[in-house]
Formats: C-alpha cells, structure tokens, sequence
C-alpha cells in the first residue's frame, strides 16, 4: 500500500530539494506483506528492505510492523447470487469480523448490487454491526464498489483496508478495470478480495477462476491479494486470513529522491535473506491524469 | 419395475426430462390466465421450481387445452404462448431453462395459420425477454423464426445486433482472448452501421450502442461521430441520458478531460443523481487529485436512502426496457 503521509514540516525544510508530488504528497508509505509460507516473517528491520522507486534505489525513512489503528471496509456482493445460506454466512462472517478488531479500530460495510449502499458507517471494533438489514438482490457493480471505497477520503493516521467479497462477476460497473486500476493508483488502500470455490478450484459464481483474473489484478496493484474460500466453508476464514495478513505487514516510509515528479512510479521492494513472499503494492501515481486547478 | 419402465425413466433421466408432470394446477392456472387474471396469474409463477418442468408439463398438457370443447385454437394458442413467455418472465434467474419456454412459446406462435399484429407483438416481448436473460444464441435463433413469419419486421436488423452486443458483454472478457473480443465487437458495430443505414425507427438507439461498441474499440472518435448525430428533442430521456455519458467515456479516452467532465455534468443534469456518471465523474476528479469532490460525490452515493433507477443498469438488456409497455399490450390481446 502507499499511504501518503504527511511529514513534519521540520523535516521538509530540510527535504525540500526532494520532490513533492501532489499537494498531500509529501512522503510515500508502502505496505509490504513478507511471509515465509503461511507465517509472518517478524523482526526486520529498514536495512533488510530494498526499495525502488522507477528503478532508483531509495533510502528508507522508517520501517514499522504497524501500530496505526486501521479502518476497514467490507465489500460484499450481495447480488442475488448469494441469497439463501451464503447470505447468512456472510452476516455471521461481518459480526465475527468486528469481533476481531480492537476499539481503536473501525469497521464499514458497503453492500455492493448494481447500486452501491453503506449499511453501515465507521463503528470501532468490538461492536456487533447491525446485519440484520442485510438482503440480497440484483447484480454486482463490483468494480464501482472497490473504486468507491479506494476514493473515500482516509485520515492520515490510519491505515485503510479494503476486503471484497463476490461470488460472481461484474455485470453492472460502470467503471471498466482500467480506470478501477487508476483510481487504485492513486489510493491510499490495500485492496484483499475474497471468491468462493468448490472443491474442483472452480468459483462458486457464474463464472471460471480465470473470471478473477482483472479482480486479481487489481488487489495486486495495491499490495493486496485474491483469496480463495471453499464454498461451503465459513467466509470468516478468509476474512481472519486477509486481516492477519494486513496487521502483519511492515510499512516503509521514504521521501522520493533521483526521480521525476510526474506519473506513474513503478515499486520494488526486495528484501534480503529469505526466500520470501514479499508483497506490496506495485507502483503509485504521481499524476497520470493533468492535475484540475 | 418392469425392465421396460426402467429403460424409459433412466431415459428420461438421460435427456434431461422428468417423468412425471408437476405442475398439476397447470390447467386451472392456464384458464385464469385466459379469463383475464394475468397479474395473480404471474404473481403465482414466481414460486415456479423450475423452467424446464413447467416447459415439460405445458408440452404434455397443451393438447388438452387446445382441445378443450367450444374454444377457438388459435386464441387457446395465443394463451398458451404468452403463458410460456410470463413463466420465463417469472423464472428469469432459471437462464436459459427460461428462455426454453420462449422457444416452446414461439413454437406455438409459428403454428398459429395467419400470423397477425398480436403474433408480432408476442415476437417483440420475446426479443426483450432474450435481451433480459442476456441469451445471444437464444436471440439470435428467435430473430430466425420471427423472419420466417414476418420477413419485413423492421426490428430484426436492430435485434440481430443486440444479440452481436449480448456477445461482448465485460463479464466475458475474463473467458475469452482479447482478440476473440475484439472480433465480436467489431461484428456489433458492423450490425449496428446496418442498423442505422436501414430501419429509421431504430436509428437513434443503434447510434448509441454504436458508440458505445466503439468505446470499447477505443475508437472515441467514431463514438463522438455516432453520438453527434442523435437528435436529443427527438429521443427519449434514456438515450439522453446514455448520449451524454458514452460522449464522457469517449471523451475521456481522447484526454479531453474538462469536455468530459462537462458530459458528466449534462448526464446528471438530465438525471440529477444518477450513479453512472457520477461514479465517473467521481473517478475522474479523483485521478485529478480533487479528493474532496470525488469523497463527496461517493459519500452521497453510497448513503442514499431513496434509490435512484439507472438507465445504464439496462444498457445490456437493450428491449427488456420496454417489458412493461409490451407485457400490458401482449395481455390485453390475449384476454
């Protein structure tokens, strides 16, 4: 994930020959999710990580396996798809979700038909969310939905997850991948999604593995990841699975140096020793489309 | 059970027949139907099991109904045919189980000796029927029949390239290769250009989806050419609306980006609220770094109480738009 943070203007003043990107952009913070396996790789440090930014080597400000309370957005589909005991999987998996984060923490959920809906706003964890209200029906505008949550506006001090559900596929966004890829960014989000399959790997929706592939993608793009839930299993599994994968991640931070302002900056981050699987965002836009005054 | 029986249910197993009808009140459903209660009639399908039993026990009970003493075949058919086409209405979610029925309903059109306007209109709600259940082949194999019975029905050319748009629907792109996609949308613009060379009482909406094809060709501009020549005094406040927001989506495409924002704006000034464009609208200050106004135009959005019906969400559908209309005059031909 890149958050853009804002830095002390202390340190600006003295930063000031760096590059400053947008208006808010004064830093870059990028989630990065190392794993050996299925397990958290703990106690790195800044001098384990290699980041690059367009290629450049860059030095890395801090490095933290974070405190910052997070803010997370459930997506669901609840097209008319999921009607019947999914349904009611999916509400269990909601409450059993708020169960898991702490007070600090917060929880929004924003059902995804072809019109998108907040059931709920932000409500700290530990609080049962009312899922009484939730129904199934009409189809699913899914990458509206992601888009929607990315563009919502995030407090600097908060990290922002974003976990979709769907059991099927986009029939009614009028968002097309790329532009959902745009928005993605420019985000501040890592974006998990979550499909059911059956036991043959196959989703459980309308359509083929191979139907995920553009919300593979896009959950790549912000550092995040496709996780698969066996159809009939609990969804709580996969939500556990992307929240402890989110709670788990470092966050670097750096001042952009030795590259151009504008556009599309590509990301790497490696980091040493290892083998890992090391996951994070691919790259952040500076500015792909001219800036409105 | 005797060998023979065996034989003949595991066959019907295999052909994907039940063996015994189950739908007992089909009968009694079929004359309320006829005697005008069309509305409790529908209201009843809608806890149908299943398409395909039903289209299974309307084979096996029709003669019975046809037959029935003192009543005229064809207004029998007549029923039986709009009866098939609310029973795939009902079962819309049953895919092509419903649009089975269509076909058995047409079957039962095509028998009727000296086809008139109300054989026509049935044809018509079944275009929009096929168009609902985004079943091209369905469609493409109804436009067949129909031509058989009315070769000069000014529709076909129209409904022909909705089924070539039905084919390039998003939800495909992940299952077919980009150059299969490209193939069929070219197809659906090419259906579309006959469209609006031939049949002046489709033209408006064949520019439309011509333009939107050509979107998705990333052709803005044959889009903007498309859409410059509607009429917008002369088109219904759908396409209005639709003009207003593919000129934005192509609009965009060509980086003309405060031409396309104005497109958005005019789309909503015609349908004040309305989430397709501004979701792209949204989008696209987003992308400019105008946070605020994108977070504010979501958070309205998304917290809205009071829906706000969508023309984009038909788009695809195409006629089914105008079930309502259709529906109302099939039944009160069938009365």
């Amino acid at each position: 994930m890149t958050t853009l943070w804002i830095i002390s203007l202390a340190w600006l003043a003295l930063q000031d020959q760096q590059p400053v990107f947008r208006a808010r952009v004064e830093g870059v913070s990028v989630n990065v999710s190392v794993r050996q396996g299925n397990v958290a790789v703990p106690g790195l440090s800044a001098t384990d990580f290699e980041l690059l930014d367009n290629g450049v080597p860059q030095t890395i400000a801090a490095v933290s396996v974070e405190r910052l309370p997070m803010d997370v957005t459930l997506l669901l589909d609840l097209s008319r798809s999921v009607a019947g005991p999914r349904l009611e999987r999916l509400k269990q998996a909601v409450v059993q979700t708020a169960a898991l984060l702490g007070p600090e923490d917060r929880l929004r959920l924003i059902a995804v038909q072809h019109e998108l809906r907040q059931v709920f706003g932000f409500q700290p964890g530990g609080v049962r969310p009312p899922v009484e209200r939730l129904t199934a029906g009409g189809g699913t505008a899914l990458f509206d939905g992601i888009a929607a949550a990315m563009m919502r506006a995030a407090e600097a001090d908060r990290r922002q997850l974003i976990v979709a559900y769907t059991d099927g596929v986009d029939t009614s966004s009028v968002l097309d991948l790329d532009v959902a890829r745009e928005v993605a960014g420019f985000a501040d989000a890592v974006v998990h999604v979550i499909v059911p399959v059956t036991n043959a790997g196959r989703r459980a929706g309308p359509s083929s593995v191979a139907g995920a592939a553009p919300l593979h993608e896009l959950a790549s793009r912000t550092g995040g990841q496709l996780f698969t839930v066996e159809s009939a299993a609990p969804i709580t599994n996969a939500f556990t699975r992307a929240l402890e994968e989110f709670r788990t991640s470092y966050v670097l931070r750096y001042l952009p140096a030795g590259v151009s302002r504008d556009g599309w900056h590509e990301l790497e981050v490696r980091v040493k020793g290892g083998p890992y699987d090391v996951r994070a965002r691919k790259g952040y836009a500076a500015s792909l489309l001219p800036k409105r005054e | 059970m005797p060998r023979i029986a065996l034989a003949l249910a595991a066959a019907a197993v295999l052909l994907g027949r039940p063996v015994h009808a189950q739908n007992p009140w089909l009968l009694e459903w079929l004359a309320d139907y006829a005697a005008g209660r069309h509305a409790e009639v529908a209201g009843r399908m809608a806890s149908l099991a299943s398409a395909r039993v039903l289209e299974f026990d309307l084979e096996r009970q029709a003669p019975a109904w046809l037959q029935q003493k003192g009543a005229d075949p064809v207004a029998q058919r007549r029923v039986l045919a709009a009866f098939a086409l609310e029973a795939a209405i009902a079962r819309l979610d049953q895919g092509t189980d419903a649009t089975k029925l269509l076909e058995w309903g047409c079957r039962q059109v095509r028998r009727i000796p000296q086809p008139g306007p109300i054989e026509q209109h049935w044809h018509r709600a079944a275009f929009a029927v096929f168009a609902g259940a985004a079943d091209s082949d369905g469609l493409e194999a109804h436009i067949g029949h129909v031509k058989l019975q009315f070769p000069t029905e000014p529709r076909l050319t129209f409904q022909r390239a909705v089924a070539a748009e039905l084919r390039t629907v998003p939800a495909l792109a992940g299952l077919r290769t980009a150059s299969e996609m490209e193939k069929r949308r070219q197809e659906a613009a090419r259906r579309f250009r006959e469209v609006t060379d031939t049949d002046a009482s489709t033209r408006a909406e064949a520019d439309l989806r011509l333009a939107h094809v050509q979107i998705a060709l990333a052709a803005p501009d044959a889009a903007l050419e498309a859409l410059a020549r509607l009429d917008e005094p002369t088109i219904d406040p759908y396409l209005v609306y639709l003009a207003r927001l593919f000129r934005g989506l192509a609009l965009e495409q060509l980086g003309r980006l405060d031409e396309a924002r104005a497109a958005y704006e005019a789309a909503l000034a015609a349908a004040p609220g309305t989430p397709s464009a501004a979701m792209r609208l949204a989008a696209l200050e987003f992308r400019q770094g105008q946070r605020d106004v994108s977070d504010r135009i979501v958070a309205e959005l998304i917290d809205r109480r009071a829906p706000v019906a969508d023309p984009w969400w038909s788009y695809w559908s195409a006629d089914f738009r105008h079930l309502t209309r259709l529906l109302a005059a099939l039944r009160g031909s069938v009365r």
